[in-house]
């Protein structure tokens, strides 16, 4: 009966925890908060992508190993530290990228605990329009009962203005910090 | 609180320092497909273009309000070009539809190219067994589908794949039959394994070898020697889970079952690990997979022999 009693407890105080855990979301302040970092973060990540596309993160809740997409033309190579180490290596060579560039840029995403760096493109009339998005854990708290939502920092080129846009954020889909910089919440970190 | 990680930099800096041993990879046979399938693919692909050129690519159609004919025809003679940037869309369920496309175009776009033309000048066209016959609904929303990416601005894409999802009805669609404004990414554009296949018949004569299914894995061994021999077959499709195609660890537990379809076209041992190439999305793309892995993406594997209809 105790042991029957311990259980439900702990799953009280799980399902506690996880509501709580909810409740703290990253919102705008947590771009304000870590502006200078992550402004940074993007700069860097720009001039290395100018080099040779590619996108970045992590698949592990430590932060240790990093995944690395390189895109060209026709292809994509996906390597990651953990397990293929040697050919991320060969295609970090065979693309030339600045590696002090690219070791300042692993730094910078595991010092923000950002999850994912990438850019996506989409039309606004006929026009192509492409934004550098950062994907982190939504939550502030470390708790492990957290769900699985993703708090996603995107940065446009120049101020968009177009209806689909202002439909979206009258939506909430995306929620304005400033001129350039929206987030919103989600269910996919890539 | 920021956290600063030198583990990181080292994972980054060593492979730098052990480029010594990249000409020493130890890839074993290379099992690639399509290379037999060269001059088949040339010929049929140069039959495509010529009756494109025979075409008339400016007047619309008032069957498909919202398509653009510039963006339709230039779409066509892109995918008939290069059938390798064939995409899905983001955040959509047509990955199926994609797939199938991709493999229709690269070894039949004569057969893709008369069945589109069809559909859009007269809003309908024969298959096998049935028509593809699309609703107003759906012949409305083709060109009108918007935050997809690339699939923006190609409506011809656009009006194959949502047609294709209105047609084709598995299990899976029970649910949601009738096409509503958003349904591209909800379970009415949902492909099962079956439906998939079915799609495949409907549009050639090729022969099919199936293994597998929606929620149990092919018994068919070791799965690196079956799909080797496969891609010595034939072309080889896997319906795959794709949280083992691009695995984290940030979820508590992975959903054990299929989700996306990709077209498999080399693959081999490099030391414990397999270096796999396969398409989707619009391109080829390479990462090394272990073993056991394998076994966990893998749900279904179909060979195609796109010859043996002609």
């Amino acid at each position: 009966m105790k042991i029957i009693c311990r259980y439900i407890i702990i799953l009280c105080l799980s399902g506690f925890a996880a509501c709580m855990a909810a409740k703290n979301r990253k919102t705008a302040s947590y771009y304000r908060e870590n502006k200078e970092e992550i402004e940074a973060l993007r700069k860097t990540y720009d001039q290395l992508y100018n080099h040779q596309p590619f996108s970045a993160g992590f698949t592990d809740k430590s932060f240790r190993y990093y995944v690395m997409e390189v895109t060209t033309d026709s292809l994509r190579y996906i390597f990651n530290s953990e397990k293929n180490r040697r050919q991320l290596g060969e295609v970090i060579k065979r693309f030339q990228y600045d590696t002090t560039a690219l070791r300042n840029l692993s730094n910078m995403l595991s010092d923000t605990k950002c999850l994912w760096l990438s850019k996506s493109s989409f039309y606004v009339d006929g026009q192509r329009e492409t934004v550098t998005y950062l994907s982190f854990n939504s939550a502030t708290t470390e708790s492990p009962f957290v769900e699985n939502k993703y708090y996603i920092l995107i940065f446009l080129p120049h101020p968009i203005t177009h209806p689909d846009i202002k439909k979206r954020i009258q939506k909430g889909d995306l929620i304005k910090i400033d001129e350039l910089v929206y987030y919103t919440i989600g269910n996919r970190y890539r | 609180m920021l956290i600063s990680n030198t583990l990181l930099f080292r994972a980054l800096i060593l492979p730098i320092s052990i480029f010594s041993c990249i000409g020493r990879v130890n890839a074993q046979q290379s099992f690639v497909s399509d290379q037999k399938y060269e001059a088949y693919k040339k010929r049929n692909q140069q039959i495509a273009i010529e009756e494109f050129l025979k075409l008339d690519t400016t007047s619309g159609s008032l069957l498909w309000p919202n398509i653009d004919p510039v963006l339709f025809f230039s779409n066509i003679r892109q995918n008939i070009i290069s059938p390798d940037k064939i995409n899905q869309g983001h955040a959509t369920n047509f990955c199926g539809y994609a797939a199938m496309t991709h493999l229709l175009i690269k070894y039949h776009p004569d057969i893709y190219l008369d069945q589109i033309i069809k559909l859009y000048r007269n809003g309908s066209a024969p298959l096998k067994k049935k028509n593809l016959d699309p609703s107003e609904r759906v012949r409305n929303a083709a060109g009108t589908l918007k935050n997809k990416g690339e699939l923006d601005i190609l409506h011809a894409d656009q009006l194959w794949f949502l047609s294709l999802a209105d047609e084709f009805k598995g299990y899976i669609n029970i649910f949601d039959h009738k096409y509503h404004p958003g349904d591209e990414n909800k379970i009415w554009a949902g492909t099962n394994y079956a439906k998939f296949n079915k799609m495949l018949k409907e549009f050639t004569d090729d022969y099919l070898r199936r293994k597998g299914s929606d929620f149990i894995r092919p018994m068919t061994g070791d799965f690196y020697e079956y799909i080797s021999k496969q891609l010595e077959l034939g072309i080889v499709l896997l319906y795959v889970n794709s949280k083992h195609l691009y695995p984290h660890k940030f979820s508590l537990f992975k959903l054990r079952a299929p989700t996306h379809f990709i077209v498999q076209y080399e693959m081999y041992k490099v030391g414990d690990q397999i270096m796999f190439r396969y398409w989707d999305y619009g391109l080829k793309t390479e990462q090394l997979i272990p073993r056991k892995r394998l076994r966990k993406l893998i749900f279904g594997i179909t060979t195609i022999d796109p010859q043996t209809g002609s």
